[in-house]
C-alpha cells in the first residue's frame, strides 16, 4: 500500500492484507491512535483510459450504497478515486478506494469449520430476504448470492455484499458475466433468467448447504470431485434436491420450494418465502408465555396481545417479576443475536401518565445504521429525546452504565432541513455542544450524546462509524421502547 | 451448463486482435474467465464442504498454508502439493493433469515414471491420501529395472490393474526407464541443431556455445540437460520462454507443450492470452520471424500434418513478399519481454525473469 497516501480520509491506516483478487484487494484498515472498531479498505484496480469499466464499479458502489440503506448490504463508509502512475510517470491505473465495515463472510465462517444452530440459520434466511425485499423495490436481481458474498456484522445481523455482476429486473444490466454454477438457478445457466427468482433458488442453495453440515446438495464428506460437479451438473439441469435433515418442518419446507428447479413453483417473491419464516406471534394461544416474552422485549403486555384477551392485573402483575428475572438472567433468545455488552435498564414514565418509556443502554460501538436495526428488530428504536426531563432520566442511566458516548435516533442524512427523529417526533429540544452541529467533513449525519469534562452530556453530529473514536465498553447506544401503561 | 466463454473462442478473438490495446482491452473484458489459482482453490474447497482442518487433515498440508493460498493469490510451490490437493479432492487422474498443467504449469502424470504410475494408480481406484502414493513408490522403488514400455501402452495396462500386487508385478515386469519423453527431447534436439547450424559448414553448435552465442542463461542448459539426461520436463513457463528463445512461434510452442503432455498455449490463461495475441502480431509486423520459426518447425517436424502446414506458410510468405515493419525486432523473445513487461507485468513476472 506503499502508493497511497496515508492517512486515508484524514485518520485511516491502511495495515495487514486481508484479501487480494485479480482486480481488488482488502486491507485492514485502523485509527493508529486509537483501537475502536477496525473497518476494512476494499481496493479495486481499474486499467487507465477504461471508463466504461470504472462507470460500473461506480454504479456498484452506489447500488450497494443504495441497499445499505435497508442495513441489507455491507456499508460503504467513505469513498475516493485516485489516478496511480506508472513507473514512467504516465497514468497506470484507476483505484477506486472503498472504507467499508469489517464483517465476517459466511464462506470464511465455512472454512474455518463453523457450525449454525437452526436458529441462526432461520435469522440469516430472514436478514437475507429482508434485504431482497428492498431490492426487489429498487428493480435489483443480486444474481450471485452465495457464502462468499454473506456477511455476518458484530450484532449478528447477515448481511449482502458484492454487488458487482447484479442487475435491474427491467433488464438493464450492468455486469456481462454473473453467478456460480454451483449456487445458480437451472434457468440462469440456461440463460433465461426468471428476474428476482434466481435470487431465492441461490439462497435456498446456501440454507441447504448449511443444513446439511456445509455440503452442497447431492454431496457429502465422501464425494469425490467428480461426484459434487455432476451433482451440481444435475440441478442445473433441472433434478430437483432431496429434503434437508432438520427439525424445523417449516424450515425444510421453505428451502426446498426455494430449491425448486421449476421458478413457477418457487415462493414467487421474497416477501412470500420471508412471510413463511417469519415467527407467528403465539400471543393468541399461550398468552402468559407472550406476556412474559413481552415483558422481556420491554413491551407491555396490553400492547402485544388483542384487546379482547388482555391480561388481568393480577396475570401481569405475577408474569411481571418472572419476566425481569428472565430478562436479566439466561435470556437465550437474546443470547443468539444481542452483542456482548453491558446493559443498563430503567423504565421511566413520561409526562404523559399512560406512556411508560423503556430505555436500554447497549455498550457495543456499533455504526449508527446498524444500532438503529438493533433496535428496531427488538422492537423499540433509537432513543428519542423531546424534552429536558427525559435528557436527564437518559444521561442519569449513561452515566450508571459508564458510558462517555451513545448514539441517540436522529439524523439528517436524508433531509434538508436539519435533523429528524427516527420516531418522527417533532425535532424542538435539543441539547447541542460548542459549535455543533458542524456537519465536519460533509458526512456527519447521526446524533450522537457525548460526554466531556467541559460541557457534561452534549449533543454532537457523527459519521456513522463515530464511535470508534471513543474506548470500547464506553461507547454504544441508547434503545427505547414505549407502550400503554399496563 | 455449457461454458458460456469456450477457450476455442477467446483464442480466436486473441488472434483476431490488432494491436496492443485490442489486446489489453481484450484482458479486461475477460478478466473473470482466466484462470486464477485463488478462485480456483476457493471453488474447490467452497464446493467440496471441507473446512480448512479437514482439508489439512486429509492433504498433509498445513492449514496457514491453504489459508494463504484462499486469501492471498499465493500458489503452491511445487509438485506433490497439486497432487496432495488431488488426492484429498477425490479427483480423477484426467482432473488431476488439468490441476497440474493448468495451475501448476507442471506436465501431467507420466505413466513411465514410477512415482506417477502409482499416483495414477491409486488416483483412479480412488485413493485419498498421497502418503499412500509415496508408500506405493517406495516399494515400486526397489525394484530398479528400466525397461522401456511405450507411454500409450503404459497408460492402458496401468488402467486394466485392479489390485496393488498387479501393479507391483506390472512395475516389475515393465520397469520405468530412466528418462523418457522420447518426442519432447528429439523435437528439442531438432530445434537446437537449427538454431547452431552453421551456415558455412554445416555442422551444429554444441548446445553450450550455441546458448552463450544467443545470450541464452544459463538455467536453460540445465533444463535441457535434465530433460535429456532424466527425462526430467520443466515447469510450463520454462518451457514456453525456452521455445521462445530457441524463435519458436504460436504453433511450434503448441507442439512443443503438446509433447510435454500439457495443453497447448490457453487462452485462458492471461499471460498466454497475451502471448497467442502478440506472437500473432509479431509473424504480421515481422513476418522474417514467422518464416526462420516455420523453417526450424519443417525441420523438427515429425508429424505429416505439422510439416504441411510449415511448407504452406512458407510458401505463402515467399509468394506474398510479406515486408516487415519498420521497427527493428531482434527476436521474438526480446518483442514478447516488452510487450508482457507493459501489460501484464506482475502475472507475467515468472515468464519475464526467463526470457
Amino acid at each position: 500500500m506503499e502508493h497511497i497516501p496515508e492517512p486515508l480520509w484524514g485518520r485511516w491506516y491502511p495495515g495487514e492484507q486481508l484479501y487480494a483478487g485479480e482486480s481488488a484487494e482488502v486491507y485492514a484498515l485502523t485509527l493508529r491512535e486509537g483501537s475502536g472498531r477496525a473497518c476494512v479498505l476494499k481496493c479495486i484496480r481499474v486499467p487507465y483510459g477504461r471508463a466504461d469499466e470504472l462507470a460500473r464499479v461506480w454504479e456498484s458502489v452506489r447500488v450497494q450504497e443504495r441497499m445499505a440503506d435497508c442495513g441489507g448490504a455491507v456499508a460503504i463508509l467513505d469513498e475516493c478515486q485516485l489516478e496511480m502512475p506508472a513507473a514512467d510517470g504516465r497514468p497506470a491505473c484507476t483505484e477506486v478506494l472503498l472504507r467499508m465495515e469489517r464483517l465476517d463472510c459466511l464462506a470464511e465462517l465455512l472454512r474455518e469449520g463453523a457450525q449454525f444452530s437452526e436458529e441462526e440459520i432461520q435469522r440469516l434466511a430472514r436478514d437475507l430476504l429482508e434485504t431482497l425485499v428492498f431490492a426487489r423495490r429498487l428493480n435489483l436481481v443480486h444474481r450471485d448470492i452465495k457464502p462468499a458474498n454473506i456477511y455476518r456484522s458484530p450484532s449478528g445481523r447477515w448481511k449482502l455484499g458484492d454487488f458487482g455482476v447484479c442487475a435491474h429486473t427491467d433488464g438493464q444490466s450492468f455486469a456481462s458475466a454473473a453467478g456460480t454454477a454451483a449456487y445458480m438457478a437451472p434457468e440462469a445457466a440456461a440463460g433465461k433468467s426468471s428476474g428476482a427468482q434466481e435470487d431465492l433458488y441461490s439462497l435456498g442453495i446456501v440454507l441447504y448447504q448449511l443444513l446439511n453440515g456445509g455440503f452442497l446438495p447431492l454431496t457429502g464428506s465422501d464425494s469425490t470431485y467428480a461426484e459434487i460437479q455432476n451433482s451440481i451438473a444435475a440441478r442445473l439441469r433441472g433434478v430437483r434436491v432431496p429434503p434437508v435433515c432438520c427439525r424445523s418442518r417449516q424450515l425444510r419446507r421453505a428451502v426446498l420450494r426455494a430449491c425448486d428447479p421449476n421458478p413457477a413453483r418457487r415462493y414467487q417473491s421474497a416477501a412470500q418465502m420471508l412471510t413463511v419464516l417469519t415467527p407467528r406471534k403465539r400471543s393468541v394461544l399461550l398468552p402468559a408465555c407472550a406476556c412474559l416474552l413481552a415483558l422481556a422485549a420491554g413491551f407491555t403486555a396490553s400492547r402485544l396481545l388483542p384487546s379482547s384477551r388482555r391480561l388481568s392485573p393480577d396475570a401481569v402483575s405475577t408474569a411481571a417479576p418472572i419476566a425481569a428475572v428472565h430478562t436479566a438472567g439466561s435470556d437465550t433468545s437474546a443470547s443468539l443475536s444481542a452483542p456482548a455488552a453491558v446493559t443498563e435498564r430503567t423504565e421511566v414514565s413520561s409526562g404523559d401518565a399512560d406512556v411508560v418509556h423503556r430505555y436500554e443502554v447497549i455498550l457495543q460501538p456499533l455504526s449508527w445504521l446498524d444500532a438503529k436495526l438493533w433496535c428496531e428488530s427488538r422492537g423499540g428504536h433509537l432513543a428519542t429525546i423531546t424534552s429536558a426531563e427525559e435528557s436527564s432520566q437518559v444521561t442519569e442511566l449513561l452515566a450508571s452504565a459508564g458510558a462517555q458516548a451513545v448514539w441517540l435516533g436522529a439524523d439528517n442524512r436524508n433531509t434538508a432541513n436539519g435533523f429528524t427523529w427516527v420516531t418522527g417526533e417533532p425535532f424542538v429540544y435539543a441539547e447541542w455542544g460548542k459549535g455543533e452541529p458542524n456537519n465536519d467533513g460533509g458526512t456527519e449525519y447521526y446524533l450522537m450524546l457525548t460526554h466531556s469534562q467541559d460541557e457534561g452530556w452534549v449533543w454532537n453530529d457523527s459519521r456513522d462509524d463515530g464511535l470508534v473514536l471513543f474506548q470500547t465498553g464506553a461507547s454504544g447506544f441508547v434503545c427505547e421502547w414505549e407502550g400503554d401503561a399496563p | 451448463m455449457t461454458d458460456p466463454f469456450p477457450t476455442v473462442r477467446l483464442r480466436d478473438e486473441a488472434e483476431r486482435s490488432e494491436d496492443l490495446d485490442d489486446l489489453s482491452a481484450l484482458l479486461a473484458r475477460y478478466e473473470q474467465v482466466y484462470t486464477n489459482w485463488r478462485r480456483e482453490f476457493s471453488r474447490l474447497l467452497d464446493e467440496s464442504g471441507l473446512s480448512y482442518a479437514k482439508l489439512s487433515e486429509r492433504s498433509g498440508l498445513s492449514r496457514n498454508t491453504l489459508r494463504r493460498w484462499c486469501h492471498s493469490g499465493a500458489a503452491p510451490r511445487c509438485r506433490s502439493e497439486y497432487l496432495r490437493l488431488a488426492f484429498a479432492f477425490g479427483m480423477t487422474p484426467a482432473e488431476t493433469d488439468a490441476l497440474l498443467t493448468r495451475y501448476g504449469g507442471y506436465p501431467g502424470l507420466y505413466p513411465r515414471d514410477r512415482f506417477d504410475a502409482a499416483c495414477l494408480f491409486l488416483l483412479q481406484k480412488g485413493g485419498s491420501r498421497y502418503e499412500d502414493a509415496e508408500a506405493l513408490y517406495a516399494l515400486c522403488a526397489q525394484d530398479d529395472q528400466p525397461i522401456a514400455e511405450k507411454t500409450t501402452c503404459a497408460a492402458a495396462k496401468l488402467r486394466a490393474i485392479a489390485t496393488q500386487d498387479e501393479f507391483l508385478a506390472f512395475v516389475r515386469q515393465s520397469g520405468a526407464p530412466a528418462g523418457g519423453h522420447a518426442d519432447l527431447r528429439a523435437f528439442l534436439e531438432s530445434q537446437l541443431r537449427s538454431c547452431g547450424l552453421d551456415p558455412v559448414t554445416g555442422t551444429s553448435l554444441p548446445v553450450h556455445a550455441l546458448f552463450c552465442m544467443e545470450h541464452i542463461p544459463s538455467r536453460f542448459e540445465k533444463d535441457i540437460s535434465l530433460l535429456l539426461t532424466r527425462g526430467i520436463v520443466p515447469r510450463r513457463e520454462r518451457l514456453i520462454a525456452l521455445g521462445l528463445r530457441l524463435g519458436l512461434m504460436t504453433d511450434g510452442l503448441d507442439r512443443l507443450l503438446s509433447l510435454a503432455d500439457m495443453e497447448p498455449l490457453c487462452a485462458k490463461n492471461r499471460v498466454e492470452c497475451m502471448l497467442i495475441g502478440a506472437l500473432q502480431q509479431l509473424e504480421l509486423l515481422h513476418p522474417e520471424l514467422a518464416l526462420d520459426s516455420a523453417a526450424k518447425l519443417l525441420n523438427a517436424a515429425t508429424s505429416p500434418a505439422l510439416s504441411d502446414q510449415c511448407r504452406a506458410l512458407l510458401s505463402t510468405c515467399a509468394a506474398r513478399e510479406y515486408r516487415s515493419a519498420p521497427d527493428e525486432v531482434d527476436s521474438a523473445a526480446g518483442y514478447l519481454r516488452g510487450v508482457l513487461a507493459d501489460l501484464v507485468p506482475e502475472e507475467a513476472d515468472e515468464l519475464l525473469g526467463f526470457l
